[in-house]
């Protein structure tokens, strides 16, 4: 070797063993990122501007009976007119299409059966600046009910509970707003086990149009409970369910949403046990695997010893869960309570509460899906009520603090001068971890937007009379706010 | 007179002068010193840079007597020459050619007379010697076959041990000192005007021959000769000349008889010439060859007119002449005797040795070829696969150049942008194959591995070691980089592998490095250096630039790259000790390289963008792993860890080499840390700027290490075989088998026959699965997904995600190149924000203005994406288009390919009426999703930029899905509409009264006067590099006098001293014929 190698030596040794130190071992592969996967949690509210806003109601009878129909309330929250667009789907296709203005704090209701008739029908709003809330009212002779209509189509949609008994009927609700057709398999879970009807296998829905599966006219008769599981293989949909219950101890009219995907948690605000009220839960586990979900009730006294209740819910399975059986006897006080269900498995179960309460002389059963916090764990402080009451109404609302420090609720009515806060209701404390109720029987709330603004993270629900001369109350989510 | 003066032949000598070095003062002298007693001297001067005066003093000096005149510009050695026809009167007597770098014996010319009169000879010559070792012979006489070739007869460096010492008749005389008759050389009138440089004297000879009369060398007679011409004159190009003016002959003095013969001899020869020319390396003097066949062509009137001039000439049968020639080709049978000579740069001067020749390089070629041939016999009847920036080359290389000529770039969304350089080279190079593009594209693509493999044999040049050279060429063809290009398509990679060896070799010649002689292998010499001229520097400055610019044509990456380079060259020669003015030469011709590849790429450079030049990231980093880089894994190639092992020579050459070869094994060792370094730290985005593909920065590293393997075997060869033994003996074995080892992969590879390229490209997929345009209108395609997985250039959206626009048409290669920017990435950019920010279910009216019908996700491409091994598709994606309500999956789904149809598209061509035509005045978003775009009417269904469209249309607004420019205009019934911006950002009309619509581009006017400016541009280039001359020197006379400056007429025609008893007689002169018996002089 020659001295005039020696600086190269040094760099080319130098730069190798660089390139050792700073070099991979194993190839990366980094994953690119486009957006977050949507309609991953429950309807919400944007408090973001967003160029459009799409709401998916997920159906409401239309039939031309008396008393039955429907209706879609649009609410502006800001202090401008909002534009928009709205369509009604019918199993024929698209039976209305509209624009429509809404004035800045106020809203529109869209009164679907003046518009179509048909045994069910589904509205698609789309509205410019996406500064608003759809929901609907369905209205029947046995009780009206009332649902937030979605942000987001899905290719997986779940109901954990159905009810065939007695003759009560059941029907799914399936709208595909896109301009292709779709093709769902479904999947139903009884008590006796799981089934796959080659009929509802690769069933279509036509491009902007309703289908409707009738669920007692597949065989599913007297089932106490019938989850099922809609999968798309192609296009995207929305799934609703209206539920007509005429005995097996329940009764009344729902129409609700389902869920569009499976979650590890699911919360609800209200519960109550007392002299003859009946909850249960249906749990449906559509995975593969078995999975045990715990469930621990909220808001009630300190020494009460009721503790976590397991439950185990096998592959593709559901159960009915009900606590009353489940937890020794007074374990679980009288009174209000919420629950949270939760598995340590992956997000693999739906679960809806059944709730019947005495109306009067007979019953009123409302059926409602539970609530997750959203995929990153954020739950709401503000909820929006897009339906409120249009009479006073007592215990309207029922919201479970979620975290162990008392917040402060102010209930905002939303007038011409945009949200106001309502003096009666401003202010109410809760405690850590409780259950409160709220009476909306001031004047300034009554068929207002109404807002529910806390100190803490809450789950809202409320419980709107079923109609005017109706006993008994029909049970919803309010909208949580989406954040900013 | 004195008596003796009398008595002898009178002899005219005539010697042509240019710029004479310090040898001509022996020249005169050994002139001055000529026993012969009837000789007068005329020396011709043509201007040069020496003043006239100055050689006349240098002259006089020794010569008092001689006629020294001035002959103006230098138009070559035979015009000048000539020039004794007009300054010396009469016949009687011979005229002595002389260059002006001869010094002849003293009895040179005495004994040339004699034996002229003795042999009744037209033309004599001697013997010549090398100038500074007389003992060396240079030639004694010349042999020639019939195309004109020269077969020396002796061979270089032989030793003159009288071997040749006997006078005998030869074909040709070199025209550098010989005796003619006076008579026989005015009436053949001279050297042939049209040969200035190499060659006359073939030609004249061939016609001495022609005339009957005898060409004799006298041995016996020596003339030491300089014959440095190639040094003197570095501005000729030689070899083009030499070869140009052997046409001539071949074409002017062959017979009528033979001369269709001839011709198509000449053809296979040359023809046959190229393909060995190939295997040996001597493809330079072959491609000459062919251009100056092609040369005679334009040539026909010129040729003809000299074949009647040299007509009346022909004065004895063909057959005799032909019997004279050698047979067979001088070239082939001289390769076949392995002679082979080359030229060394010693300490401060250039010297001729001979070298040792074998058929290693052929069998290297050979395998080299076969290889590729073999590796890609799949290609041969199956076409280049669509895969990468394999597209199709475009059918109509007509349409190719009308695209480029235009000012409208329909790439993209298109844009009035100039357009790629590649696309008007693609079209010159369709010739080749006679417009079959498809054939081009498959030479194309693998011509591309040889071009790569010709420029490193090229560069291992500088070792004048054949091991070292095929090491070289071996090493960089079965590069892994090779197969893994082919089996990705990666076009810019295997165009950076053709030009980079080329940039390092021409650049290294530009900065004046030479092959060193090996004679001098003990001498720690750093380079061989040769002093060039600022014209000649200029002149390889200048073909570097050219080079690089036809690279920059296809890939304009190529230009950052070997600037790089440069940079890396010129520091490593300081590393290695080599001198501050090469290493500056190395940067100052590197840079202005580059400079010039950019110029000749004007004005397409002006619509470069950085991203464009490197493409879009993938997210993050590539993520190779550090074995994947270094074994240049950059596609399918099995066992390319084995390529390891040729970083081995490079630390070995360092530790063994010496003198040059260590200083190229520095230059290699620089060349692989600098690229490899930059290819780890672009894969990790630890670079500032994005960084070029890791293929691209692989080509340097794979030089570096081609170029250390063969320093390596270099430094074995002359550094440690022979040497006493040590640890360099075992390290040196080791490098050899590591070069082995590492071409394993290459070699492996060529097993599959079509390098594993997947048999479904991307491109023909998304073909398949897309409606050809139809009375629906025209439309375009928008790609989404990771740049690396889209067969076309794209934009990055954002970490990972990438979009780009083609067209409803097939893709071709012309979407490979990156389209122009335009204002289109607004509206896309938009709508994916939207989308991502789940803000809309309306993508597809916000995209609908770029008359995007097709959105798709090709989640794998079969090359850097397969269902084996894929990338992960952008993460909410597919989600987020299969949520909009307007985009609808096209059914089948395929599992290879996401596409959906945007219910909402607009015709890139189509008249809007109602709510439509009243937003498309609008702009934004927010008027874009609030507006029904789907009932547009389709109008000028199939409009290009190339003519008019003619349509009727209705009242509304004519849309055009392109970026606003007015130079798209629309007539309705004659009238002018104006252009106005629609949606913001695209081009509309508003038709107000219903018509025959007529729409057309016009391309801007500066446009064509920029590819003029381009088209001159290179034509300068070109010029400049091939040394051609305007020959202004030609258009006037020789200035010197027409008076007569010497008569013969009135001499004496015997000497009694010398034994000469007749008169040597010519062909229409009186007197005995030379095919006459008895003819011969006697002694």
């Amino acid at each position: 070797m020659i001295r005039r190698a020696v600086p190269a030596l040094v760099i080319v040794t130098a730069g190798v063993a660089g390139l050792l130190a700073v070099g991979r071992d194993e190839a990366v592969v980094s994953e690119p990122f486009f957006s977050l996967p949507a309609a991953a949690w429950m309807p919400s509210v944007d408090d973001t501007s967003s160029l459009t806003g799409s709401w998916f109601c997920p159906g409401v009878p239309a039939s031309g009976e008396d008393d039955v129909g429907g209706e879609v309330v649009i609410s502006n929250r800001d202090d401008e007119q909002l534009f928009g667009s709205f369509s009604i789907l019918g199993p024929d296709g698209p039976m209305a299409e509209q624009d429509l203005l809404v004035d800045p704090w106020s809203q529109t209701t869209i009164d679907v059966d003046a518009f179509v008739t048909a045994p069910f029908a589904a509205v698609v709003v789309e509205i410019e600046g996406g500064t608003g809330l759809v929901e609907q009212r369905a209205l029947h002779p046995a009780g009206d009910s009332v649902s937030p209509c979605a942000n987001d189509t899905s290719d997986e949609w779940y109901f954990a509970d159905g009810f065939t008994v007695d003759g009560s009927l059941e029907t799914l609700i399936l709208t595909n707003p896109y301009d292709d057709t779709a093709s769902v398999d479904l999947r139903f879970a009884t008590l006796a086990g799981e089934s796959t009807p080659t009929a509802f296998q690769g069933f279509t829905v036509p491009p902007q149009s309703v289908r409707t599966i009738p669920i007692a006219e597949l065989g599913n008769r007297d089932e106490p409970v019938i989850a099922v599981e809609l999968l798309a293989s192609r296009g995207r949909l929305v799934a609703g369910r209206a539920q007509h219950y005429l005995g097996g101890g329940r009764s009344g009219y729902g129409v609700t949403l389902a869920a569009p995907a499976l979650r590890d948690q699911w919360w609800f605000a209200d519960g109550e046990r007392g002299d003859g009220i009946s909850e249960t839960f249906a749990i449906y586990n559509p995975t593969d695997s078995d999975v045990q979900v715990d469930s621990v009730f909220l808001g009630i006294p300190l020494d009460a010893t009721v503790g976590t209740l397991t439950v185990d819910v096998p592959a593709n399975g559901v159960v009915v869960f009900d606590p009353a059986e489940a937890a020794p006897d007074g374990a679980i006080p009288d009174g209000r309570h919420a629950t949270v269900f939760s598995t340590l498995a992956a997000p693999s179960v739906v679960v809806e509460r059944i709730l019947t309460r005495p109306a009067g002389d007979s019953v009123t059963t409302s059926v409602s899906l539970g609530a997750p916090p959203r995929a990153d764990g954020y739950v709401a402080s503000r909820w929006h009520v897009g339906i409120g009451p249009s009479e006073p109404t007592t215990e309207a609302l029922v919201i479970y603090n979620a975290d162990n420090v008392e917040g402060m609720i102010t209930i905002e009515a939303v007038g011409p001068a945009g949200p106001t806060p309502v003096a009666s209701l401003s202010d109410i404390p809760v405690p850590p971890g409780a259950v409160v109720t709220i009476d909306l029987v001031d004047p300034e709330v009554l068929d207002r937007e109404l807002i529910i603004q806390s100190t803490n993270r809450i789950f809202a629900e409320r419980l709107l009379s079923r109609g005017v001369g109706r006993e008994g109350r029909s049970s919803s989510w309010a909208l949580p706010s989406a954040g900013s | 007179m004195d008596p003796e003066t009398q008595q002898a032949p009178p002899v005219v000598a005539v010697v042509v002068v240019h710029d004479p070095g310090p040898w001509f003062d022996t020249t005169v002298a050994a002139l001055a010193d000529q026993d012969y007693p009837n000789v007068r001297m005329l020396f011709l001067v043509a201007d040069g840079e020496m003043p006239f005066d100055d050689i006349q003093q240098r002259i006089r000096a020794g010569m008092p007597d001689a006629f020294v005149r001035s002959i103006g510009a230098n138009v070559g050695f035979g015009l000048v020459a000539n020039e004794v026809l007009h300054l010396v009167e009469g016949d009687n007597g011979l005229f002595l050619i002389c260059h002006d770098d001869v010094a002849p014996e003293p009895d040179a010319l005495r004994l040339l007379v004699e034996e002229l009169y003795r042999s009744n000879a037209g033309a004599v010559g001697p013997k010549f010697v090398e100038w500074d070792d007389p003992r060396v012979l240079q030639s004694v006489g010349l042999s020639m076959d019939r195309f004109g070739e020269i077969d020396a007869v002796v061979e270089p460096g032989e030793v003159d041990q009288e071997q040749h010492d006997g006078v005998r008749d030869v074909f040709v005389l070199p025209s550098a000192y010989f005796l003619v008759r006076a008579d026989l050389f005015r009436q053949l009138g001279g050297f042939d005007p049209a040969i200035d440089y190499h060659g006359e004297d073939v030609e004249l000879c061939w016609r001495l021959h022609h005339s009957g009369a005898r060409v004799i060398v006298v041995p016996s007679a020596r003339v030491r000769h300089l014959d440095q011409l190639r040094e003197r004159r570095p501005d000729l190009p030689h070899g083009r000349l030499r070869a140009r003016h052997r046409m001539r002959s071949v074409a002017t003095l062959t017979g009528a008889s033979r001369l269709p013969l001839r011709s198509i001899e000449l053809v296979l020869l040359t023809l046959t010439e190229l393909v060995v020319g190939t295997f040996t390396g001597r493809f330079g003097q072959a491609w000459k060859s062919l251009g100056a066949l092609l040369g005679l062509i334009p040539r026909t009137p010129a040729i003809i007119a000299r074949r009647r001039f040299v007509k009346p000439g022909r004065l004895v049968p063909e057959r005799e002449v032909y019997s004279l020639q050698e047979r067979g080709s001088a070239r082939l049978n001289s390769y076949l005797r392995s002679r082979e000579t080359a030229t060394y740069v010693g300490s401060g001067t250039e010297v001729r040795r001979w070298r040792p020749s074998t058929t290693a390089p052929v069998f290297a070629w050979v395998a080299v070829i076969a290889g590729l041939v073999i590796g890609a016999r799949s290609f041969f009847g199956d076409g280049i696969p669509g895969v990468g920036e394999f597209l199709r080359f475009p059918d109509s290389p007509a349409n190719l150049l009308d695209t480029f000529m235009s000012g409208w770039n329909p790439t993209g969304a298109g844009a009035t942008s100039p357009n790629p350089t590649g696309w008007a080279t693609l079209s010159g190079l369709s010739v080749a194959t006679l417009f079959h593009m498809g054939l081009l594209q498959t030479l194309f693509v693998l011509g591309l591995v040889i071009v790569g493999a010709a420029g490193t044999w090229k560069l291992a040049t500088v070792f004048p070691s054949t091991r070292a050279q095929v090491g070289a060429l071996i090493v960089y063809a079965a590069s892994p980089l090779v197969s893994g290009a082919m089996s990705s398509g990666r076009l810019t990679v295997l165009v950076t592998y053709a030009a980079v060896p080329w940039a390092v070799h021409l650049l290294r010649r530009a900065a004046g490095i030479s092959t060193a002689d090996p004679l001098l292998s003990e001498v720690d010499t750093v380079d061989g250096l040769v002093e060039l001229d600022p014209v000649e520097r200029t002149r390889r400055t200048v073909l570097v630039g050219i080079v690089v610019a036809v690279a920059v044509a296809f890939a304009p990456v190529v230009l950052p790259v070997v600037l790089l380079v440069t940079v890396v060259l010129a520091l490593a020669t300081l590393v290695a000790g080599g001198s501050w003015q090469t290493a500056m030469w190395f940067a100052v011709t590197g840079v202005a390289a580059t400079a010039i590849a950019a110029l000749l790429n004007l004005p397409w450079i002006f619509s470069w963008s950085w991203e464009g030049i490197v493409g879009a990231s993938p997210i993050g980093d590539p993520g190779l792993a550090l074995s994947t880089l270094a074994s240049f894994e950059i596609g399918q190639t099995d066992f390319a860890l084995l390529a390891l092992a040729l970083y081995l020579p490079v630390m070995a050459a360092l530790l063994l080499a010496r003198a040059w070869r260590l200083t190229w094994a520095v230059r290699a060792g620089l060349l692989v840390v600098s690229f490899g370094a930059l290819a780890v730290l672009g894969d990790r985005g630890s670079l500032p700027v994005a960084a070029p593909q890791a293929g691209v920065l692989l080509v340097p590293v794979a030089l570096g290490v081609a170029i250390a393997a063969a320093a390596s075997l270099a430094a074995f060869d002359l550094d440690v075989r022979g040497g006493s033994f040590g640890w360099q003996q075992p390290l040196g074995i080791l490098a050899s088998l590591a070069v082995v080892v590492g071409i394993v992969p290459g070699v492996i590879a060529l097993a599959d026959g079509s390098f594993q390229t997947p048999t479904t490209p991307l491109s023909r997929l998304i073909d398949a699965s897309l409606p050809d345009a139809d009375e629906a209108g025209d439309y375009n395609v928008l790609l989404i997904g990771d740049a690396r997985v889209l067969p076309v250039p794209s934009t990055e959206y954002r970490d990972g995600v990438s979009w780009a626009i083609i067209d409803d048409g097939p893709l071709d290669a012309r979407d490979r190149w990156m389209p122009p920017p335009n204002s289109a990435s607004v509206l896309v950019t938009a709508a994916l924000d939207e989308m991502s920010a789940s803000s809309t279910l309306r993508a597809g009216r916000l995209l609908a203005p770029l008359g995007i019908r097709f959105v798709v996700v090709p989640p794998f491409d079969g090359v850097n994406s397969t269902v084996n091994d894929p990338l992960p598709v952008p993460v909410g994606l597919v989600a987020s288009l299969e949520d909009q309500l307007d985009l609808v999956a096209r059914t089948p789904r395929l599992p290879t390919l996401e596409v959906f149809e945007n219910r909402a598209w607009l015709p890139t061509a189509a008249l809007l009426q109602g709510g439509a035509a009243e937003a498309s005045s609008a702009a934004g978003s927010e008027v874009l999703v609030r507006t029904e775009l789907g009932d547009a009417t389709p109008v000028f269904v199939g409009v290009d930029q190339f003519g008019s469209s003619v349509d009727e249309l209705e009242t509304g607004v004519v849309h055009l899905a392109v970026p606003y420019d007015d130079r798209w205009s629309l007539s309705v019934d004659g009238e002018s509409v104006p252009a106005r911006r629609a949606f913001g950002e695209t081009t509309a009309f508003d038709v107000t009264t219903p018509g025959i619509g007529r729409l057309r581009y016009d391309s801007p006017p500066t446009r064509l006067l920029l590819v003029v400016v381009q088209v001159v541009l290179w034509l300068v280039a070109l010029v400049v590099v091939s040394r051609v001359q305007v020959p202004t020197s030609r258009r006037g006379p020789l200035v010197a006098d027409d008076e007569a400056l010497i008569d013969l007429s009135s001499e004496p025609i015997l000497d009694a001293e010398h034994p000469v008893t007749a008169s040597p007689v010519v062909a229409g002169a009186p007197g005995p014929t030379a095919d006459e018996p008895g003819d011969e002089g006697e002694s």
